[in-house]
């Protein structure tokens, strides 16, 4: 709208249409590939429940772990060394280079060295760091930051990778990666067989037997841990678990979740220097932000991750901006989180900003990591906030007349008129008894009045006495933008209101889904508070619609939906509807890239994410596309309407309205919507 | 289906090669020339393979290994190593041949590691060496052996 604007450099990442396809395509392959390779491990809840206990067992005592393998590895000649924060890390693993002559570091992956720093710290002092994996390689190349936790140099066609190798060897490499591969194989190669240390990362510690775990699947991370005379490992405190199942449990968790492989082709396991007298191995343990994290209920959480990937490739802010736009090192939303630990909170709030809070990534997270709600954190934490989006918000919780959401979109020109609640306020139709309590929600209420007073009709027509209140804000904006405090005040008076043990009921998955939020802190309290959506409730009371003509028609299933597991019932509300043809496609349950606030906040963010939608809407080009959340709607019709394509889009009562058939509406005279 | 026919379904599922003997292995490594192999299996590589010349591990395109068993769950290949420059022969060559006993099949990567755990240095090892890391492309043999061949011992 009108006050903000995307940051420039931010608006770079989403000009290249190539690079878009190409993250594209890395996030499809993955997201399917992750689901045939989980099915071996049983059910997905299981499986992330055991490994979550594996990883929160292991922190709670981690210090102890760590002293029985500091032990251990001494007793074999080797050594830990702990450093508290990222300058100190850098400075051993430095003097470890200076104490045994090593000039050329050879490098595994490991993102635990870019959040030290440490190639920079050790090429200022002389020592020259060479990545071995082959994305790392094209990055350091290209003097860039990876764009994809799993495949850093996506970023890039081959032709693009060809020209910087031709450059490099001094002599024309073709654009065809066998070659490019088979070349850099050799140049490294023989780096390996020269350099004196090698460096890798570890993807878990055991601490009895005491063990190091490395994956590779190229093959590089054994060779830099293995040639060299002196092997470096840099690991995280968070990296430790208790027992040899526990570790090779999330082994066998990892690749399948990250991109859909069974197993990585090597696992390396360490547990001494393996020729004795001529090798050296040193293990440094890095705290920075780490321990204290662990104290703090809620990123404690975070220090679970295992740095699988899942969650971005999932995301849609990942999937246009790229690790390199929506990242401080670590990436996409755990990465803000993993920023706030590491880095600060300044940092790890320009990259929380950046979520829309859909909350894809929390389904995929094999430790029930609650991604969304951390992001959230770090922005309810921060201090340097974003001052228009405070007053924006400031308004949006406001359900007064003057100053609420109702007076933005009136600036906007969605604002339709007098609200409903206002308007049944005149009516004497506010009262708090009934058999359900209708929640309608701020902008189904102010933006469209009439498609409230359609669903209040609906349930009045299927003989409900419905209880209407004057509404407070759901809160919903106060738990996006960071400010908990305003969004439990809110939750306690809401809770309170509607606890009287009839259903509320919903026509905005947004509302709806708060009020499962407000539950899932105060549930013991008020076990009274019943929220369920209009769509669930039609469902059950066994409501039968048909439309009048058959229609072929598209679904937006809005993330807060899903994040309650709600898409579901709302499909199969949608196929007892005689005479629809749904079609199905993956986009349904992408977020559409409205997210409320956001879209007036990041436009060209917000547009980038809506385009599979669109590309999938004007493929299938289907009669109508409903969806059951007002934010949503407005999103998709405007980007529809932006783009030119030609198609209805219905909140799904308004299309209930317009097209079905049922008893309950021939009932509901038509006049009755017709509000003066 | 038995552990045995389960272990070769799933190691060829994860690109590795089985030879069916010792012919059969000569004519997989057609066009080879240098190899290095693993003390023990020195003898027999000599008298079967006359087109082999043997050379240090960083010079061989072709490394004889024995591996210490074969995972049934992952498709994999166990080695733990003991003498000097043995790590090398599973990780330098461009293939891989790794012997292994039809009695040492592991239902488990747990299993197979529980008696393992003294060792300096294991590897657990499924399949090729491999990337996608242009474009997402495939391509076998990055910096470990671009094929994978187990060839029974008995
Ligand atoms: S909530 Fe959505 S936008 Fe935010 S990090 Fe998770 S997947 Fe990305
Ligand atoms: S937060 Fe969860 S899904 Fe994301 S990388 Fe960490 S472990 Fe994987």
């Amino acid at each position: 709208m009108l006050f903000w604007k995307t940051p420039d450099e931010l608006k770079s990442y989403l000009e290249n249409e190539e690079i878009r396809e190409a993250l594209r395509r890395a996030s499809s392959r993955f997201v399917e590939g992750r689901l045939k390779a989980l099915a071996s491990l049983g059910s997905f809840d299981d499986v992330r429940k055991r490994l979550r206990d594996v990883k929160e067992k292991a922190l709670e005592c981690a210090d102890l772990h760590w002293s029985r393998v500091r032990d251990e590895l001494s007793s074999k000649g080797a050594h830990l060394v702990e450093a508290e924060d990222a300058l100190s890390a850098d400075s051993i693993i430095y003097e470890i280079c200076e104490r045994h002559g090593i000039d050329l570091l050879i490098k595994g992956k490991s993102i635990t060295s870019e959040e030290i720093g440490l190639n920079a710290f050790l090429e200022e002092r002389g020592v020259e760091v060479i990545e071995t994996d082959l994305g790392e390689r094209i990055v350091q190349l290209f003097r860039e930051k990876p764009s994809h936790l799993i495949v850093p140099a996506i970023h890039h066609t081959k032709e693009e990778v060809a020209k910087l190798f031709s450059r490099y060897f001094g002599e024309e490499i073709p654009p065809d990666p066998y070659v490019i591969t088979k070349k850099v194989r050799a140049d490294l190669r023989e780096k390996f067989l020269s350099a004196r240390g090698g460096m890798t990362g570890i993807n878990v510690v055991s601490s009895e037997p005491c063990a190091f775990y490395l994956m590779t699947n190229e093959g590089n991370g054994r060779l830099c841990s293995t040639v060299p005379s002196v092997q470096i490992i840099l690991t995280g405190w968070e990296k430790i678990v208790s027992s040899l199942e526990d570790a090779l449990f999330l082994l066998k968790v990892l690749p399948k979740n990250s991109v859909g492989l069974d197993f990585s082709s090597y696992v390396s396991i360490f547990t001494a220097p393996f020729r004795w007298k001529e090798r050296e191995m040193y293990v440094v343990v890095l705290d920075n932000g780490r321990k204290r994290a662990l104290e703090d209920i809620h990123f404690r959480h975070a220090l679970r991750c295992i740095r699988c990937g899942a969650c971005m490739n999932v995301c849609p802010v990942y999937q246009v901006l790229s690790g390199q736009g929506f990242s401080h090192i670590y990436m996409g939303g755990i990465g803000a989180v993993w920023t706030a630990i590491t880095a600060g909170l300044d940092e790890a709030y320009k990259v929380a900003q950046l979520c829309t809070g859909c909350g894809s990534c929390n389904e995929v997270c094999p430790v029930e990591i609650p991604i969304s709600h951390l992001v959230s954190e770090v922005k309810s934490r921060a201090e340097k906030r974003d001052l228009l989006e405070d007053v924006a918000v400031g308004l949006v919780l406001k359900r007064d007349r003057f100053s609420s959401v109702a007076e933005i979109q009136r600036l906007m020109g969605t604002y339709k008129g007098e609200p409903f609640l206002v308007w049944a306020k005149g009516q004497g139709l506010l009262k708090d008894s009934g058999d359900v309590n209708f929640y309608v929600g701020c902008l189904m209420e102010q933006c469209y009045p009439e498609t409230a007073l359609k669903a209040y009709l609906l349930l009045r027509a299927l003989g409900k006495d419905v209880a209407l209140f004057e509404e407070e804000c759901c809160g919903l904006p106060a738990l996006a933008y960071g400010r908990k405090s305003e969004f439990f005040r809110l939750g306690l008076l809401n809770l309170e209101r509607y606890a009287n043990g009839r259903k509320t009921l919903f026509i905005c998955d947004s509302c709806y889904s708060t009020f499962r939020e407000y539950l899932s802190f105060f549930a013991a309290e008020k076990p009274d508070v019943v929220p369920e959506t209009l769509f669930s409730f039609l469902l059950r009371e066994g409501v039968k619609f048909s439309l009048k003509e058959k229609m072929k028609v598209m679904i937006h299933f809005p993330c807060h939906l899903r994040a309650w597991k709600g898409d579901e019932e709302l499909e199969r509300f949608v196929r007892s509807i005689d005479n629809l043809e749904l079609v199905e496609h993956p986009t349904s349950r992408h977020c559409c890239g409205g997210a409320g606030l956001y879209k007036y906040k990041y436009p060209e963010i917000s547009r980038a994410i809506f385009d599979v939608k669109a590309e999938a809407i004007k493929k299938h080009l289907p009669q109508a596309v409903i969806t059951t959340c007002p934010s949503c709607y407005q999103q998709i019709k405007e980007q529809l309407a932006e783009r030119g394509v030609d198609v209805d889009v219905y909140h799904l009562v308004d299309f209930l309205f317009e097209h079905g058939r049922c008893g309950l509406l021939d009932s509901i005279r038509f006049s009755d919507t017709k509000r003066q | 289906m038995d552990e045995l026919a389960a272990f070769v379904e799933k190691f060829t599922s994860t690109g590795g090669e089985i030879a069916s003997s010792l012919s059969h292995l000569a004519s997989l490594l057609k066009g080879v020339e240098r190899f290095a192999a693993e003390k023990e299996l020195r003898g027999l590589i000599a008298s079967s393979f006359d087109f082999l010349t043997e050379v240090e591990p960083k010079e061989a395109q072709v490394s004889f290994t024995k591996a210490v068993c074969g995972v049934v769950e992952t498709g994999s290949l166990v080695f733990a190593y003991s003498a000097e420059g043995e790590h090398l022969l599973t990780a330098l060559p461009r293939i891989h041949v790794a012997f292994l006993s039809r009695k040492r099949i592991c239902p488990t990567v747990e299993q197979a590691l529980s008696s393992l755990m003294d060792r300096a240095y294991v590897s657990v090892i499924t399949g090729p060496s491999k990337t996608g890391d242009i474009e997402l492309i495939h391509v076998m043999g990055v910096h470990g052996p671009e094929r994978l061949i187990l060839c029974w011992e008995d």
